[in-house]
């Protein structure tokens, strides 16, 4: 059965449509499995249509674009009451992208400069357009800010090849899952381990009793734990409350330990392998990207982060428990990697010379452009586009896949890169040589930084 | 009662349109609204910023079209501050420009047109669309991919990107093509001139069968801007050329471009009504895009464009006014972009990495640089202070110079449908997908 997608464009500019669309011949194996309800640029339905589907209706609903118009905060809503699964499908939707440097200035200054004052107008008293037009918004406001997010999918655009994956990922997400998964038995139903001697009571942690059976060849019938690849089981097996009471005991989590619950939560619940977009319903990726927005609650004097990420309460609890223990464990390392990670070029651990601006000489290709002199943003920026821009086109990274898990502020991480790498230098030289922090350091996250929007310049009585 | 046909949004085209139609008692066309519903204020934005950086902002106006959204404002800046680029640089600025354009055209041609005239305009309109089409005409579908693809593959390859290019800069291109990589262009390059031609066959043949429809509907005289260089049609440097309704070629500068362009803000659009200045508003309306160019330019400036353009010239004549004319004059230009492509692969100048000058200094002034993108001229005019920094732009951006054309030969056509029930005598042919 195809599955019902919807594409939306707030205000944008549909380059992350068209990277989709990139795929070409790749589309062909794609397009069959999708039912495209909504997309005003390829398909003819009226926004009429989207509106009189059932709430919930549609699975998945990629949104392109920010809140510049007031149209667009309605869009974004009616997209979040239709569709079950909501992706924001670039760095405008994720970030606010370039369009989020409107924020450096007042709503009235922008409508003044395009519609009254650029050189080519010539009517005598030109005025802002109202009737059959929206209104716009005070400033650029990110979707994340106006409705739940369940898929961040980063970069302007995201690659081709990283969109393909999101919607494969999603794909399987909503089907079927393989013929022989069963979600009425439990690993430990089968496991040759039970009689002989359970992992569990040699102090083992496997997850066999959480998960599903349908696995080719079962781990514990090696004598290796089960980590939950099969996802979980709506029936625990015999040793769900024995493991359960292993990891309630656990104070401080030892290495083998980190690395065992990491490993399973990774495997049970996580976007296994696609790393180039963050999935909120993945709670290890939460817990790397937005650890504050847990809540801590107490079950049975025990400490545990309050998740139902399957709604099986003993379940849950485990989970709740182990992102607990791994929240403040210092072993935790979600691998979220940077630009620089896929740069062909020889590291720099300094910057030795003067920063030069980008129409100054020609850098080499061999050489990180922060060692050349050249503002790049690729040591605060997620990794997964393959570094195009330096590795291909001999130009700094700009940053749009916006910054790694853990990063709250881009801008304000790179100031504190550069700080470290320049560190030989006069602080007040380079002050001077940047011109424009703001567009150059947060050019992709200005909407979502610490910086905010511009208030009004007197700050008196409000 | 006055009756309000509203289409909300206008469907396959990229961007935010609804339209508005008031009918009155009399059945008589009272007003016709094209709303563009979103702006974004670039032309704001960039002010402030590092003037060579404005080109690594403001491709993001359009996903579509952002190769000339990258190299115009890189035009305007060169300008402003004085600077001369290397002639490999120019070629490879003419190379990217003429792949975007290619697979432009073919996208809209196939994904955004045919849909209308394979399946006949009064196809089911959940049907009548580019996937249905891959679908029941599979072979001319992945011809049509396969164009597009190696448009935007050659678009990457020089740019970097794709969507959003980045290797345009100030000065020249930070890099030229790899020869392996010209290479892989060169071996396919004569499979895209037969797909090309096989193109050109399909649309002749929706010529030919919807010839009643291109002759009555919609034809519309408006004036026309275009660019040419010396009279050939270029999309990559020339100077605006205005034609009148009647077929009068009037040239101006670019840098003069306030001359000849006016704006005018309508009460219910973000995207503003251009007009040609001396003829006033709403009589200077003018139409931008492909039927503009070729309106424009006395001749191609390849030989087997050239040829197609004849052929349409001994058809509709030479200033035709007929909107469905849009489609053949894409085409025609489609053959223009592969010609210059084939000949700019074989040049050496492509692979010669002297690609940016290093003698670029930042100098106060204003710069223009203008282009011609997929669906209409695009013009920067952009302020630099004495350090670089841009102190205020005007981005005269291509659909925008269309609005009131549009919105014009909306009005022309309703009054058409529901005045004169024009579509009711109309000989429609037998849809290719039934």
């Amino acid at each position: 059965m195809p599955v019902k997608v919807a594409f939306m464009q707030l205000s944008s500019c549909w380059g992350c449509h068209q990277s989709l669309l990139n795929a070409h011949l790749g589309l062909l194996p794609i397009l069959p499995e999708l039912e495209i309800v909504y997309w005003p640029a390829v398909v003819d339905f009226k926004h009429d249509s989207l509106e009189a589907r059932p709430d919930g209706d549609i699975v998945v609903g990629f949104i392109e674009g920010v809140a510049r118009t007031k149209e667009d905060t309605a869009n974004a809503k009616l997209m979040r009451k239709k569709c079950a699964i909501i992706v924001a499908l670039g760095a405008c939707a994720c970030y606010g992208s370039v369009k989020g440097l409107a924020n450096l200035f007042d709503k009235e200054e922008l409508i003044k400069r395009k519609f009254m004052e650029t050189e080519a107008i010539t009517d005598d008293n030109p005025k802002e357009p109202t009737e059959h037009v929206p209104g716009f918004e005070d400033h650029i406001i990110n979707v994340k800010d106006i409705i739940d997010v369940d898929v961040f999918v980063p970069g302007c655009p995201p690659t081709t090849e990283n969109i393909l994956a999101a919607v494969a990922y999603l794909l399987t997400v909503v089907g079927e899952g393989p013929a022989s998964l069963n979600k009425n038995a439990s690993v430990c139903d089968s496991c040759s381990l039970l009689k002989k001697g359970c992992l569990l009571d040699k102090g083992t942690l496997c997850y066999g009793a959480l998960t599903a059976v349908g696995c080719e060849e079962m781990c514990p019938n090696n004598d290796e734990p089960c980590f939950g690849c099969f996802k979980p089981t709506t029936k625990m097996g015999a040793k769900a409350d024995q493991l359960k009471g292993m990891i309630d005991s656990i104070d401080v989590l030892t290495p083998e330990q980190g690395a065992s619950l990491q490993h399973f939560l990774d495997l049970y619940l996580g976007v296994s392998n696609i790393t180039n977009f963050y999935f909120r319903g993945d709670l290890l990726q939460r817990l790397a990207y937005e650890p504050e927005s847990f809540a801590v609650k107490e079950v049975d004097g025990k400490m545990v982060l309050d998740v139902a990420p399957t709604g099986t309460k003993i379940i849950d609890e485990i989970v709740g428990k182990a992102l607990f223990l791994l929240k403040d464990d210092p072993n935790f390392k979600f691998s979220s990697k940077t630009v620089c990670s896929h740069c062909e070029r020889e590291v720099a651990d300094k910057v030795p010379v003067d920063l030069k601006r980008d129409y100054e000489g020609l850098p080499t290709m061999d050489k990180c452009f922060l060692e050349q002199g050249y503002i790049c943003l690729g040591p605060v920026t997620q990794a997964g586009c393959g570094a195009i821009c330096p590795n291909k086109a001999n130009a700094p990274c700009l940053g749009c896949y916006g910054p790694p898990a853990g990063v709250k502020d881009q801008g304000a991480k790179f100031i504190s890169t550069l700080g470290s790498l320049c560190a030989e230098k006069d602080v007040g030289e380079i002050m001077n040589a940047i011109k424009d922090p703001a567009g150059l350091f947060n050019r992709f996250t200005l909407a979502s930084s610490t910086l905010g929007y511009k208030r009004h310049d007197n700050m008196e009585g409000e | 009662m006055v009756k309000e046909i509203v289409v909300e949004p206008v469907t396959r085209l990229e961007g935010h349109g609804g339209l508005h139609i008031k009918i009155g008692d009399d059945g008589k066309v009272q007003d016709v609204q094209f709303n563009i519903t979103s702006t974004r204020f670039f032309e704001k934005f960039v002010e402030g910023r590092y003037c060579e950086h404005i080109p690594r902002i403001t491709p993001r106006i359009c996903g579509i079209c952002p190769i000339p959204h990258h190299i115009t404002p890189t035009k305007a800046v060169e300008d402003a501050w004085g600077v001369q680029i290397p002639t490999p640089a120019y070629k490879l600025r003419q190379l990217i420009m003429n792949a975007k354009q290619y697979s432009s055209h073919v996208l809209h041609f196939y994904a955004l047109a045919a849909p209308d005239f394979l399946l006949g305009p009064m196809a089911d309109p959940a049907l009548r669309n580019v996937v249905y089409v891959i679908n029941k005409m599979p072979d001319v579908g992945a011809m049509a991919l396969k164009m597009m693809d190696f448009g935007q593959k050659l678009c990457a390859a020089i740019g970097g990107k794709s969507v959003h290019p980045i290797s345009a800069i100030v000065g020249g291109m930070k890099k030229s093509l790899d020869e392996d990589v010209r290479d892989k262009f060169l071996k396919v390059i004569d499979e895209q001139i037969e797909f090309t031609k096989k193109t050109v066959d399909i649309a002749l043949k929706v010529v030919d069968d919807y010839f009643d429809v291109i002759a009555n509907v919609g034809v519309v005289p408006t004036y026309y801007f275009g660019m040419t260089k010396n009279g050939v049609h270029d999309i990559y440097d020339g100077d605006i050329r205005i034609v009148t309704p009647d077929g009068q070629k009037i040239d101006y500068d670019y840098h003069n471009y306030l001359e000849a362009l006016g704006e005018h803000i309508p009460d219910h659009s973000y995207a503003t009504h251009m007009y040609y200045k001396p003829a006033g508003y709403p009589e200077g309306i003018y139409r931008a895009n492909c039927l503009a160019m070729i309106n424009a330019a006395d001749k191609m400036a390849t030989p087997l464009a050239d040829q197609a353009l004849k052929q349409m010239r001994e058809r509709i004549g030479d200033c035709p006014h007929h909107t469905f004319a849009y489609h053949w004059a894409r085409i025609i230009e489609t053959v223009e972009a592969i010609e210059v492509i084939a000949t700019l692969l074989k040049d050496p100048d492509i692979v010669n990495p002297d690609c940016k000058t290093l003698d670029v200094e930042p100098k106060e002034g204003s710069g223009v640089g203008m282009t011609e993108a997929p669906r209409g001229t695009l013009l920067y005019n952009i302020w630099s202070d004495s350090q670089g920094i841009c102190k205020k732009a005007n981005l005269l951006v291509a659909t925008n110079h269309n609005i009131a054309g549009i919105e014009k030969t909306l009005m022309h056509v309703a009054k058409q449908v529901f005045e004169d029930k024009a579509l009711e005598g109309l000989k429609l042919p037998d849809p290719w997908i039934k």
